[in-house]
């Protein structure tokens, strides 16, 4: 009895994920059909590597919105240098370097001016997206690269493309990263209590940036990932990233609050989303007000977690 | 055995108009089992404070095996042995117990983290206090006292070699403070040296070997708790002229104006009931952390209650938030005046007037010149000390923004002032400013509610004295036996 | 007698009057600048051009304030303002009546402001409630205006005779000055009042300085703040109503980056993120700067996106301003 309870506590999210897995696949039959699986799965790696990201910025009790555009812009760096015939390797390290400059230029602010994060990334997001959309012109960049198409094409069973289990060890990394590593668990202490932390002689400061850092370093991975699908970046790509991460990682189960939460938490968010998502395009709920479910989702999630921790108080 | 090797000369420390310690002196020795006690504000949280690493002292040496320690955060506090459990717990509610004790020394050297010995090491310590709980709970499921272990476990984790309790026993319950009393003999077995503070006679006399007295920041006396009572160590807890500073009051006690019944608190077990009458002063006692507080913004409407009625002249009433209140002529000044009592980057005018918006509206708008008008009369009547009536009150003194406080009330005309720590961080001269202001609203038939730590206060200020403790009210004292011991007697 | 005594504390220096007015001085350099860019700048054109261009972030930028103002935020007010011009267009196409137009669209920026206020209550939500919170309500909104749409603009493709008087709206002016800018001006003059010489005015300045001790003083801080978002609300329905007036068509897209310009404007103007400090003035401030800086940007022929750039800096700018005069 207790052991269910127990698994019933600590799977919740995956729990769920199945059972509507398992009854969308009896109630729909267009929806177990391997097309279908690919499509949910096909859809996961690319927000699903940039919400691991994000993970960072929850787990030490922060907020950042810039991230869509720090993913259009290196994914724009990334193709305009393949663009220009630069080799693979090089022009992935740049995207990289560029994401990880995005997201130390916005923790710096945060962190070291302690200015409100909402603000500081509003307006972050406003300047990279500016200079995505100077560096190419304003037009989409698109280049049929050999290596993209090829990794494009890797597919096990035809159903799993290879990014998607990219995205896994991905996962699984940064679950290790955050669960064993000194590191790792000073992020999520001084999320949890950043005067336990500031007592125990930590530089807070330090690590409140890092996972800047490291939002910025996930979402130019996940930029690049969303090029191997497409194989044309612009300065408005990933304009609705925000609305489609923040709810993953917090339906996954990573507190608002600071301090709770892990990589295999958003993983389970993700796929939980993305299978409702699918879901509704299944019962076909007209496209434009998906969106609107999707809101709904991040208001309910966002609502009852504060109203749960406020209710004593009367203001 | 019982060699001295740790030891405190001279410290002293001084904050802006107080001075917290004055030449403090004692010394620990191994396996010692020390008592600190005091008045609320007598330094013993200044001192602890120092010893952590948190204050930096203005004089005076540390000393252990004989060789000063310069104490400059707490991580070298640590490092040196000294390990100290506040009221307030160190630790993180969404953490594992395990990785509160060792948080911060997971792993050394880029290694990753070995759960598994981590864990293992975390439930030796446990065990040995004698704490059966899988150290891979999360330290927000404990109860006040599971916490309390977890921090002796992490002190004991850093090899310290003296623990200082801050009143340790506030929130436990008989059974868990008599395994606390285990633990800490065991921990003198260890060669262990413990200061523990409290206010609670029976525990020091059960537990402690020797108990350091202080007051107003000086040390009284070190004594063998076996060769004194415990009236002996409140009288040097409270020995002090008390008359002499309180200004005498002529009125006397009217009719009944408010009588309070039932009143309990939301997920408690409480049943507080009370009276006040018309131009009294009823003074509230008890220790900090007794519930004197709860009470009064359960009755101001504060916070969630789940029953009480209040009946004002007679008439039964309903308070369920602090318009209502203010309607029914009650004003609250609580005790953190700079975040519940004032806004402080408003101007002073914008202060006085918050509290009786409507009385600035001349027809559909707020008048500049009524807003002016007022603001001059309290800043004259109760002798606010500012250049201009612009100046924002964040700028004024702790004396001055308390007489904004009360001014800000008075515009609001109440019948009942509730007081809550009213000369909190307040120098001498504006503490009987205030005393003489509260006389003031007697005289004029205004009924007050005192909330003091400081007992002199209590005892100097009131007509009727209500003592609380754990959050009920215990005694209700008058007349001759409103005294420090009779007082003290009921609060510990 | 001493010199200290002579010398009372709020006692102005230039300096102290230069820091409290940094961003009236940013708005007369603007100027400056804006004169030495170009010869037209200081034509009558020009300049009501810049004035008819930011009114409809001028009101976006009054419906923020009044979040701003009790301690709240609201980035919902673009996808609201689009869902509001959406909403009249399109009842003004089907029913060939201005006047249930605009009513809807006021109807619906009142009832947005209502459920936000109500979710910031539910959940004592600050302004990092509130940012949330509205990027939920946002997104909805403006899934709400896409669906109504079907997809795509509603176009007015005739607008019939009798209506010229709604075109005018957005597009007339009166002796030479364009009417939504004194549309504009009169919400601003009336809000203005409503927070500096209103008791209610004084309780929202009161509840977004420190909510703590305004409750404890009596103030319903729950209410409000909910009336605060109920105005913020109407204001995104005038700005849709000049909106629609003015393109005479709407889309679900018409409210992209309304929210981040409006904050712009009432944060360059000097209103305070946290609370408590500021008013209309700031708005008109903010907002003509807001202007002036696109119109300056235009005039020298820079891109839309090195506008976004610049647009970014000179916010960040703007709220570092903000934190030192805090401290």
């Amino acid at each position: 009895m207790t052991l269910v309870k127990k698994a019933f506590n600590n799977y919740r999210i995956p729990l769920l994920a199945a059972v509507i897995f398992v009854v969308m696949s009896l109630v729909n039959k267009n929806f177990f059909t391997p097309y279908n699986i690919f499509t949910i799965v096909d859809s996961i790696s690319g927000y699903g590597i940039v919400a691991l990201g994000f993970t960072f910025i929850l787990l030490v009790g922060q907020l950042d919105i810039s991230f869509g555009s720090v993913i259009a812009l290196s994914a724009c760096v990334f193709m305009m240098m393949l663009q220009a015939q630069i080799n693979f390797v090089l022009a992935l390290i740049a995207a990289l370097a560029v994401g990880c400059a995005c997201g130390a230029v916005t923790g710096f602010f945060v962190a070291t001016f302690r200015l409100s994060p909402f603000i500081v990334s509003m307006t972050m997001q406003l300047a990279y997206k500016g200079i995505a959309l100077t560096i190419t012109n304003q037009t989409p960049v698109s280049v049929p690269h050999p290596v993209l198409q090829a990794i494009n094409n890797i597919k096990l069973f035809n159903i799993f493309p290879i990014v998607f289990f990219f995205f896994l060890l991905l996962a699984v990394l940064t679950e290790l990263f955050l669960r064993k590593t000194q590191f790792g668990r000073n992020l999520y202490l001084v999320g949890g209590n950043i005067n336990v932390a500031d007592n125990l002689g930590l530089k807070s400061r330090n690590y409140l940036w890092s996972a800047y850092i490291f939002q910025g370093l996930y979402a130019a991975i996940g930029g690049v990932v969303m090029m191997t699908r497409q194989f044309s970046a612009s300065g408005n790509l990933a304009l609705q990233g925000p609305m489609e991460v923040i709810p993953m990682v917090i339906v996954g189960g990573t507190s608002m609050a600071g301090g709770r939460g892990g990589a295999i938490k958003t993983v389970w968010g993700v796929v939980l989303l993305k299978i409702i998502y699918n879901s509704m395009t299944m019962f076909s709920i007209p496209a434009p007000l998906q969106p609107f479910v999707k809101g709904l989702i991040l208001l309910a999630v966002i609502v009852s977690d504060k109203y749960m921790e406020r209710r004593h108080e009367k203001i | 055995m019982n060699t001295t090797f740790f030891e405190i000369r001279h410290v002293s420390k001084s904050f802006p108009g107080v001075k917290a310690l004055d030449d403090v002196g004692f010394s620990v020795a191994e396996g010692e089992i020390r008592a600190l006690v005091g008045e609320n504000g007598a330094g013993k949280s200044t001192l602890m404070k120092i010893l952590n690493g948190n204050y930096k002292k203005d004089e005076g040496q540390i000393l252990i095996d004989g060789k000063e320690v310069n104490i400059t955060d707490p991580l070298v506090a640590a490092a040196n042995g000294i390990s100290i459990i506040f009221q307030e717990l160190n630790l993180v509610d969404e953490l594992s117990i395990a990785e509160n004790i060792y948080a911060g020394r997971l792993a050394k050297g880029g290694k990753l983290v070995d759960w598994k010995t981590i864990n293992h090491q975390a439930k030796e310590l446990l065990d040995r206090i004698g704490f059966d709980v899988d150290p891979r709970t999360e330290v927000g499921k404990l109860t006040v006292a599971g916490k309390q272990m977890v921090e002796i476990a992490k002190a004991l984790s850093r090899d310290c070699r003296i623990i200082l309790m801050d009143e340790p026993s506030a929130t436990l319950t008989k059974n868990e403070l008599s395994a606390l009393f285990d633990i800490i003999r065991d921990l003198k077995a260890k060669g262990i040296a413990v200061i523990y503070i409290s206010h609670r006679m029976e525990e020091i006399f059960e537990i402690c070997e020797t108990a350091t007295v202080m007051r107003d920041g000086r040390i009284i006396n070190t004594v063998k708790v076996d060769e004194v009572t415990s009236d002996q160590i409140v009288e040097m807890m409270v020995g002090r002229e008390v008359s002499s500073a309180y200004p005498k009051r002529k009125t006397q006690p009217g009719e009944e104006v408010l009588r309070v019944e039932n009143l309990c608190r939301k997920d408690r077990k409480q049943n507080i009931s009370f009276t006040l009458r018309r131009g009294e002063v009823l003074g509230v006692a008890g220790l900090v952390g007794a519930g004197r507080t709860e009470i009064m913004r359960g009755l101001f409407g504060v916070d969630y209650i789940s029953s009480c009625d209040v009946y004002i002249h007679g008439e039964k009433v309903r308070i369920n938030n602090p318009a209502a209140a203010k309607k029914h002529g009650i004003a609250f000044l609580t005790e953190d005046r700079k975040i519940e009592g004032l806004t402080l980057d408003f101007t002073i005018k914008a202060n006085m007037v918050m509290a009786n918006l409507p009385k600035l509206r001349k027809g559909l708008f707020t008048s500049s010149k009524v807003e002016n008008e007022i603001a001059d009369l309290y800043i004259e009547k109760i002798n606010v000390k500012t250049p201009s009536r612009n100046q924002k009150v964040g700028n004024l003194s702790g004396g001055n923004q308390q007489k904004v406080v009360i001014g800000k009330w008075l515009n609001a005309d109440p019948e009942i002032l509730i007081m809550d720590e009213p000369t909190r961080g307040i120098d001498v001269g504006a503490k009987r400013e205030i005393y003489e202001i509260i006389n003031e609203l007697a005289a004029q038939g205004k009924s007050v509610i005192l909330i003091s730590s400081e007992l002199p206060e209590v005892l100097g200020m009131s007509d009727r004295v209500l003592v609380v403790k754990d959050d009920a009210i215990v005694a209700e004292l008058t007349g001759e036996d409103i005294n420090a011991v009779e007082v003290m007697r009921y609060a510990l | 007698m001493n010199q200290t005594a002579i010398k009372r504390p709020d006692a102005r220096s230039v300096g102290d009057w230069v820091r409290n007015n940094t961003n009236l001085l940013l708005m007369f350099v603007l100027i400056i600048v804006g004169a030495l860019t170009s010869q037209n700048f200081f034509s009558t054109d020009n300049l009501f051009n810049v004035l008819r261009r930011s009114t409809v972030n001028g009101m976006l930028a009054v419906a923020c304030t009044m979040t701003l103002l009790v301690g709240g935020f609201d980035l919902s007010i673009g996808h609201n303002m689009a869902l509001c011009a959406v909403l009249c267009i399109s009842m003004e196409k089907s029913t060939g009546n201005a006047v249930i137009g605009i009513l809807v669209a006021l109807c619906a920026g009142l009832a947005m402001g209502l459920v936000n206020g109500l979710l910031m209550k539910l959940t004592r939500g600050g302004s990092g409630e509130g940012f949330m919170i509205t990027l939920a309500t946002g997104m909805m909104a403006q899934a709400l205006a896409k669906w109504y749409c079907g997809g795509s603009e509603i176009i007015r493709i005739d607008v019939p005779r009798e209506l010229d008087w709604f075109k005018s709206i957005g597009q007339g002016d009166v002796l030479g000055f364009p009417i939504c800018a004194l549309i504009w001006i009169c919400v601003m003059v009336i809000l203005q009042i409503v927070i500096k010489k209103t008791t209610f005015g004084r309780k929202m300045l009161l509840t977004g300085a420190n909510k703590k001790s305004a409750f404890l003083s009596g103030v319903d801080v729950n209410s409000v703040k909910v009336i605060a978002y109920v105005v913020a609300g109407f204001c995104c329905g005038i700005a849709a109503i000049i909106y629609a007036a003015r393109f005479t068509s709407a889309s679900d897209g018409a409210g992209v980056g309304g929210d981040f310009n409006g904050a712009v404007c009432s944060i360059i103007g000097g209103n305070a993120l946290y609370g408590g400090h500021g008013g209309m003035v700031q708005v008109f401030i903010g907002t003509i700067t807001f202007g002036l800086i696109s119109n300056i940007l235009q005039l020298l022929g820079l891109s839309t996106a090195v506008q976004y750039i610049v647009q970014g800096l000179i916010l960040l700018l703007a709220i570092n301003l903000d934190n030192l005069k805090k401290r």
